[in-house]
């Protein structure tokens, strides 16, 4: 029973880090209507400016992180302006965003993969880990760091999305770009944003990411930005809540092998199975929104 | 005139539908009859429901009680292209037609409902195929011909000016060999000179292609021109039917146009 | 104003370009016969590339099945417009079904021509099979919105690898081995020619018709009278039994399947491969096919880089030319016959102010010789 829970622990620490990097895909689509393929690879861009910083060129940790976390927003506003704006200036089709997207994701993983070689780096420890122990369960002290700061992230999220005024502009965005244009809103200032906070926030779960796995290698994106995306769409994509509950189901689910003791190769095949029942039945996401084509 | 078409064949007979959408009443108890070679006009202030009544006749919307009937055959809960091969061909508010197909690709595409060779015929190039491809052909170019489309037929869809493009849509329509035409707002965005024109055109389809048609729309000297029957929407219901003389006149509908 | 310039263009019911396209078929497989596939061939050593004849043979195979992959993929994506991001999948479906026959039945093969036969039932096995698989993905996926398909294909893509390395009958992660090779290239070109044929003269027919006008406007084809989920089920399931096709063509050239292959990156190869020729050009997925197997084997340094090339490139066509390289553009044999005849007086022309240019005192006698020798 106690290794159950300890699993589920597990699994809501990984799915924590989901759930922001689902949060990224998921105010991404929101706004500009399009997968961003490319954001899983924002966080192995993270991870590895972290590596460079703090066990190559062994800066403090903070300084470390803050540099880490800037790098990597700048290489998401600078995609966006170098293959995503000139795409939707043209109203191309969804078809040509997604390919630029596909590209986009193939060229920041092999660049990292010349510049740093395709083996995984080990590194030590960022925390000295510690095990509390409550009765029988054994919960890290860097799983409680990665859940307590996700919520606190998410919660910080959702009130600037709803209270601030860049928010209401982003939400006016997602809703009417055209309609929000003519109320006097920048909107390719607002995008900016989107994908500023979108890779803040891959940038923080890259740090989550960076203490659980002590581990990175420049394909850990694609993997981890794709089961946040199917975190994202059961969630329902474009919803924050919906985000946050995708990814902590998606976390919970990539444990069950472990607690049912089979191949953790199921794992994948119970996840995509979700993900296609999911949008058979409910195409929207648990907390998505239906929006019909006018005739 | 009025007479003797009362006594045509009844093509479309709507009774009581209505469709609610999340508890809005968008249309309630909407009734038409068309007869054999009928032209009716549909008309109504911004958001009476004229294009939701057009989208329950053509199947996108499934009304929510009520009875469709063309010909006699019960059509009410049939899919779009269902009812298409039954007869019953529509235009769009908005133009939408096969941007990046060719003029003549569009009312091809059309000619499906025809239905006469199959995929083993298309892979092996038989007798039927060369036969049908031929005869689609000659089809095509006769309706393209009577629209006056006959010298942009190679042109890619998306490129035609705007009342070209609206033409196309009523040929593309055309070419499922429809027994009713739905036009909905033919004339949106034309100038006087183009609307006269299309009255002419609407008017020549009817006659070459034996069809009925019922249409939207809001100029009303092209309505008031050429329909010999007039519906009147508002807030989903009908507040009057008849001929345009008589609609003219109507105080009710005065009042829905010009408000109270 | 811009002229269309595809090839829909011309009436479907003319005859002739379609004999003169059968005819040339022919043609080609006598030629590939005589280069690749005759003994005599054999003995003459050719470097071209730098390659030599065993290369060049190899890489006749890889690019057969590639076409077939890619012209596949561009039925559902170039025409349908339905991004699929799990081709990969269903090619390996096809293989692994056709590979799973051709084990079993391995020991009666005895002749070269029992095993063509064999070849022939495992390639109709792989495309039932594929077939059945992409049918089953399409009617969940081909009723969402468009990028869900996307989505849908690509977490398909991914439990087929899964699933084949957990099944004890498809060897688990290290693969099927020992399955029966049959390396006869006439035959593989055989089957392109066939499945690209296939496909040609569905596109120019109704059923072409349809596949385009859903993919410009479904509301409109609808309303136009066509099932649209019916006939994108469909064209989806035959993109992905064709693909099954591939997959037998690649087992039996290899001799081994590996569930690594299919993986979202092959699947992610055959779609540059798709966009660069032109999304909706099967003239422009043979070509890019052709080019995009050869360009790594013969530049090796070059293949480091491959991907941020081609990733690059992709970007930058996106940008500029979404349509891809040769757009909607297809070869049509009848009117390069038909050009054929202006191009040599053209060539013949230059040719001939060339030699004016040398020869300026002699220029009349010259250029009249130069034209009659090239007409």
């Amino acid at each position: 029973m106690s290794e159950i829970v300890n699993q589920i622990i597990i699994g809501i620490q990984m799915g924590s880090i989901y759930a922001l990097v689902a949060l990224g895909y998921t105010m991404v689509y929101g706004i500009i209507k399009l997968i961003n393929f490319a954001h899983g690879d924002f966080i192995m861009v993270a991870c590895f400016m972290l590596y460079t910083f703090i066990i190559i060129l062994k800066l403090p940790a903070i300084l470390g992180l803050i540099l880490a976390i800037l790098i990597t927003i700048i290489i998401g506003v600078l995609t966006e302006r170098v293959a995503y704006r000139p795409l939707r200036k043209k109203k191309s089709p969804t078809i040509t965003a997604l390919i630029t997207a596909i590209a986009v994701s193939l060229i920041l993983e092999n660049l990292f993969q010349l510049l740093f070689g395709s083996d995984s780096k080990m590194y030590p420890d960022l925390i000295k880990q510690t095990t509390i122990n409550i009765g029988k369960i054994s919960v890290s002290n860097i799983s409680l760091i990665t859940i307590i700061v996700s919520i606190v992230t998410m919660i910080l999220l959702t009130l600037f999305i709803k209270k601030t005024k860049v928010g209401k502009a982003m939400r006016a965005v997602s809703e009417n770009s055209d309609a929000a244009q003519l109320m006097g809103i920048n909107v390719d200032r607002t995008i900016s944003i989107t994908f500023i906070i979108g890779t803040f926030l891959a940038g923080i779960a890259a740090i989550m990411y960076y203490m659980k796995y002590l581990k990175i290698e420049p394909f850990l994106g694609s993997n981890l930005g794709l089961y946040a995306f199917v975190a994202a769409v059961v969630g329902g994509i474009g919803s924050i809540p919906g985000a946050c509950v995708g990814g902590f189901l998606i976390g919970i689910i990539k444990v069950l092998p472990n607690i049912m003791s089979i191949n953790s190769s199921y794992a994948d095949i119970f996840l995509f199975g979700l993900l296609i029942i999911i949008l058979i039945f409910k195409p929207t996401g648990i907390f998505g929104k239906n929006i019909g084509e006018k005739v | 005139m009025n007479d003797l078409n009362n006594q045509n064949k009844v093509i479309l007979d709507a009774k009581n539908i209505s469709i609610v959408f999340g508890g809005l009443k968008a249309v309630t108890d909407f009734n038409i009859t068309i007869r054999e070679n009928e032209l009716v006009g549909l008309i109504g202030p911004n958001g009476a429901g004229k294009t939701t009544v057009f989208n329950m006749l053509t199947g996108v919307y499934k009304p929510t009680s009520g009875k469709i009937t063309l010909c006699g055959e019960d059509v009410t809960y049939l899919s779009p292209h269902v009812r298409v091969e039954k007869g019953i061909s529509r235009t769009f508010q908005n133009i939408r037609l096969f941007k990046k197909l060719s003029v003549s690709d569009n009312i091809k595409a059309a000619f499906n409902t025809r239905k006469n060779y199959t995929v083993f015929d298309a892979i092996f190039r038989t007798k039927r195929f060369w036969k049908e491809e031929k005869l689609i052909d000659e089809k095509t170019n006769e309706i393209l011909d009577i629209l006056g489309l006959s010298d942009c037929s190679e042109e890619i869809a998306n490129n035609l000016p705007y009342g070209k493009q609206r033409k196309l849509e009523i040929a593309r329509a055309l070419a499922t060999s429809p027994k009713l035409i739905l036009l909905d707002e033919p004339a949106a965005g034309m100038n006087p000179i183009e609307t006269s024109e299309l009255m002419e055109t609407i008017k020549t389809v009817r006659e070459k292609f034996n069809t009925t048609i019922l249409l939207i729309e809001h100029d009303m000297k092209l309505v008031m021109g050429i329909c010999e029957k007039i519906t009147v929407l508002s807030f989903g219901e009908i507040i009057a039917s008849g001929s345009p003389e008589e609609i003219k006149n109507n105080p009710d509908v005065i009042s829905a146009y010009l408000g109270e | 104003m811009q002229r269309s310039n595809n090839s829909l263009v011309p009436l479907y019911s003319r005859k002739k370009p379609y004999l003169i396209n059968l005819i040339s078929c022919v043609l080609l497989l006598v030629l590939v016969w005589i280069t690749l596939g005759a003994d005599f061939s054999k003995s003459i050593y050719v470097n071209i590339l730098g390659l030599n004849f065993r290369q060049m043979e190899g890489l006749a195979f890889i690019i057969c099945y590639t076409i077939i992959l890619a012209v596949s993929l561009n039925l559902s994506t170039g025409c349908l417009g339905e991004l699929v991001l799990g081709h990969a999948g269903f090619m390996a479906i096809g293989g692994y079904a056709g590979a799973i026959f051709l084990k079993a039945v391995s020991s009666s093969i005895t002749s070269e021509a029992i095993n063509n036969l064999y070849t022939v039932i495992a390639l109709l096995i792989g495309f039932v099979f594929a077939g059945i698989a992409g049918f089953l993905v399409g009617i969940p996926a081909l009723r969402l919105r468009g990028d869900y398909l996307a989505i849908i294909t690509l977490g398909f893509g991914q439990i087929i690898v899964k699933l084949l390395e957990l099944f004890k009958f498809t060897g688990g992660a290290s693969g099927l081995t020992k399955i029966p090779k049959n390396q006869n290239i006439v035959l593989y070109v055989l089957i392109v020619i066939i499945v690209v044929l296939i496909i040609f003269t569905l596109m120019r027919s109704r059923f072409g018709r349809m596949i385009l006008a859903i993919r410009d406007d479904n509301i409109a084809s609808e309303a136009c009278g066509i099932p649209v989920t019916k006939c994108k089920i469909a064209t989806f399931a035959l993109s992905a039994a064709l693909a099954g096709i591939g997959g037998v063509l690649f087992a039996q050239y290899n001799g081994v399947l590996l569930p690594s292959k299919f993986s979202f990156n092959y699947s992610i190869d055959l779609l540059v491969i798709v966009v660069l020729g032109g999304l909706g050009s099967f003239t422009g997925s043979i070509v890019s096919a052709t080019i995009l197997t050869i360009i790594p084997e013969s530049l090796r340094f070059f293949s480091d880089y491959r991907i941020i090339v081609y990733s690059v490139i992709l970007i930058i066509i996106m940008i500029t030319r979404p349509s891809g390289l040769l757009g909607r553009y297809e070869f049509s044999m009848t009117r390069f016959i038909k050009m054929l005849p202006k191009r040599v007086k053209n060539i013949s022309k230059k040719i001939a102010m060339f030699i004016k240019g040398i020869f300026k005192r002699k220029s009349s006698n010259n250029s009249k010789n130069g034209g009659n020798e090239y007409e």
